[in-house]
């Protein structure tokens, strides 16, 4: 028999949120059934029936978008109705944790969407004990059990007073793997770019791509591999390439403050092997991406294909070539316009990626100008999700996800089409102004 | 870098080239590195890799060890191949050296463990 389990989501990342979590169940083949009646719409919590509470405790253990999982015992508009429920479920759920009278245990309460008080918190809580008596000592501190009780309230945006939308209570499962965050934060990161990925975001698409265990995966513009750090402690074996070869070679000028040079084991193998993860890294390559004749590839190589493109807004956006203004050392650099960048990354995944595996990307939009046919489309990819991510009034970037369908068809598949291109202007004049400092890594 | 990524690289970027496959190796260090031993990862490799090109690559830098210079049946898998092939693959990596493209000799040179593919303006 299934059974159903509430999820609690952060408040951040709206859009990310479900992309995450079944992304991580469907590669554990893991079938998620979402309870749209129990779920609270404007709230970040969802009932769900799975098999078994040990898959759910393999997601959480992955997820970094939801902070917990919980047992569902009921849910309604009063206490009555929530404890009607309880009630109603088979005993053996529920009497093992409150007839116990020598287990301690505590509850805790959370709402959303309305800010209770510490004193008003104690009522709510002592108010639903008196009708739902649990057995046994409170123990704040080291509860053998924990109880959860969920108050979410309408949005405010629509109403003017806190309206109760829906009471959940359970019992708590586990955590998510959300502490994992702090651990590898930037400011703790051996080598950092002007654009490394914060670890949450990291992690959110290493977990969207189906980073795991004997999966390859490859940033084509790898940078200082911020995501790959992500996608190598899911697992994967992680390479990648990069046209700035001081970069990947731990030299030149540090992006950190107080620092003026990077050290010479500042690379993409030493920010692994900071976490213990080296053992995961394969290579990486000085070498411009746009030049995809380079591999000699015989179908397919990649579970994955992760990356943060260039797009000319903090780094200026660079391939070699035979245009343009000689820059440094012995190479040539030419602008790498962004519908060029974008039907390359789509070619590459269309013809590398194995059958299934996806490509995830950033793609910034001028959030006035976005509209749906701005998505490069290719016949042997399939855009799965869409997720934006605000910057500021005037830009977002989106999060987009594309699953390979079938295999390469050189026919058909060896081109990029854009049902409305508005990259083709110096799309950097554009945003510039709109996005300079503001994703700046301090 | 490692032999499986020589396995994929080729030289047909610089003009006029028309297979530069494989890359010869001219090999100033190599290094034996710790890399996981994941045996799915290694079955889903054997497929897609030239098996000939790893074998001859391993066996010119003198690292072919016991790994058989011919690829056996599925079914002779056994533990002792796999840890074979997921040294020459996966452990075994050139610190310091050249890819040389067996058509034009143009080098590009290996530094750190790090593969440099970067052309010239005059190469393009």
């Amino acid at each position: 028999m299934l059974r159903k389990y509430i999820l609690q989501f952060t408040q951040d990342y709206l859009e990310f949120r479900l992309p995450e979590f079944f992304s991580i169940a469907s590669s554990f083949n893991i079938p998620v059934k979402i309870d749209d009646q129990l779920s609270s719409k404007q709230n970040p919590v969802l009932v769900v029936e799975v098999p078994s509470e040990e898959c759910l405790r393999k997601i959480a253990n992955r997820t970094v978008l939801l902070r917990n999982v919980i047992e569902y015992w009921g849910s309604g508009k009063t206490i009555d109705e929530v404890k009607s429920e309880i009630e109603n479920l088979p005993k053996e759920i529920t009497e093992p944790y409150v007839k116990n009278e020598k287990t301690s245990f505590s509850v805790k309460f959370h709402s959303s969407n309305h800010n209770i008080d510490l004193q008003e918190k104690v009522i709510k809580i002592d108010n639903f004990l008196e009708s739902y008596p649990i057995n046994g000592k409170v123990n704040l501190k080291n509860p053998e059990k924990v109880f959860h009780l969920i108050e979410c309230y309408k949005d405010k945006r629509e109403t003017s007073i806190p309206i109760l939308d829906r009471m959940y209570f359970g019992r708590f499962i586990c955590d998510s793997d959300r502490n994992s965050i702090k651990d590898f934060h930037l400011s703790k990161r051996k080598v950092i770019g002007n654009t490394s990925m914060d670890a949450e975001l990291s992690f959110i698409i290493s977990n969207i791509s189906q980073s795991k265990s004997g999966g390859f995966i490859y940033d084509p513009f790898v940078g200082t591999g911020s995501l790959l750090v992500a996608c190598a402690k899911h697992g994967a074996f992680v390479s990648g390439c990069d046209i700035d070869k001081k970069l990947l070679s731990g030299r030149g000028k540090s992006s950190r403050k107080g620092q003026k040079w990077r050290d010479r084991d500042e690379t993409v193998r030493g920010n692994l092997k900071q976490y213990g993860l080296d053992n995961r890294y394969f290579d990486v390559l000085i070498a411009d991406t746009s030049k995809q004749a380079m591999w000699n590839i015989k179908d397919t190589m990649f579970d994955a294909i992760v990356t943060d493109p260039p797009y000319g807004i903090r780094e200026p956006t660079v391939k070699s070539g035979n245009n343009e203004t000689k820059l440094s050392n012995d190479q040539t650099k030419m602008v790498y316009v962004m519908t060029d960048i974008l039907s390359d990354l789509l070619l590459f995944a269309a013809k590398y990626l194995h059958i299934g595996g996806r490509l995830v990307f950033w793609l910034p939009v001028y959030r006035e100008e976005y509209v749906l046919e701005n998505i490069p489309e290719n016949k042997a990819m399939q855009c799965i999700f869409n997720c934006e991510q605000i910057l500021n009034s005037k830009v977002s970037r989106r999060l987009l996800t594309y699953q390979k369908t079938r295999a390469f068809q050189p026919d058909t598949d060896n081109n990029v089409h854009f049902g409305k291109n508005h990259y083709e202007e110096s799309f950097r004049d554009r945003i510039n102004t709109n996005i300079i400092g503001f994703l700046t890594f301090e | 870098m490692k032999l499986l990524t020589h396995n994929m690289l080729t030289s047909n970027i610089i003009k006029g080239v028309t297979k530069g496959y494989p890359l010869k190796i001219e090999c100033q260090q190599i290094e034996i590195v710790e890399t996981e031993f994941n045996k799915e990862f290694l079955e889903k490799m054997i497929p897609k890799i030239d098996y000939g090109v790893l074998c001859r690559a391993a066996d010119q830098i003198g690292h072919l060890g016991d790994l058989p210079k011919v690829l056996p049946e599925t079914s002779d898998y056994n533990e002792e191949f796999m840890k074979e092939l997921h040294r020459v693959l996966l452990k075994v990596e050139i610190k310091e050296g050249n890819l040389v493209c067996p058509e034009t000799g143009r080098k590009f040179p290996v530094s750190n463990g790090i593969p440099n593919m970067l052309l010239n303006e005059e190469e393009v």
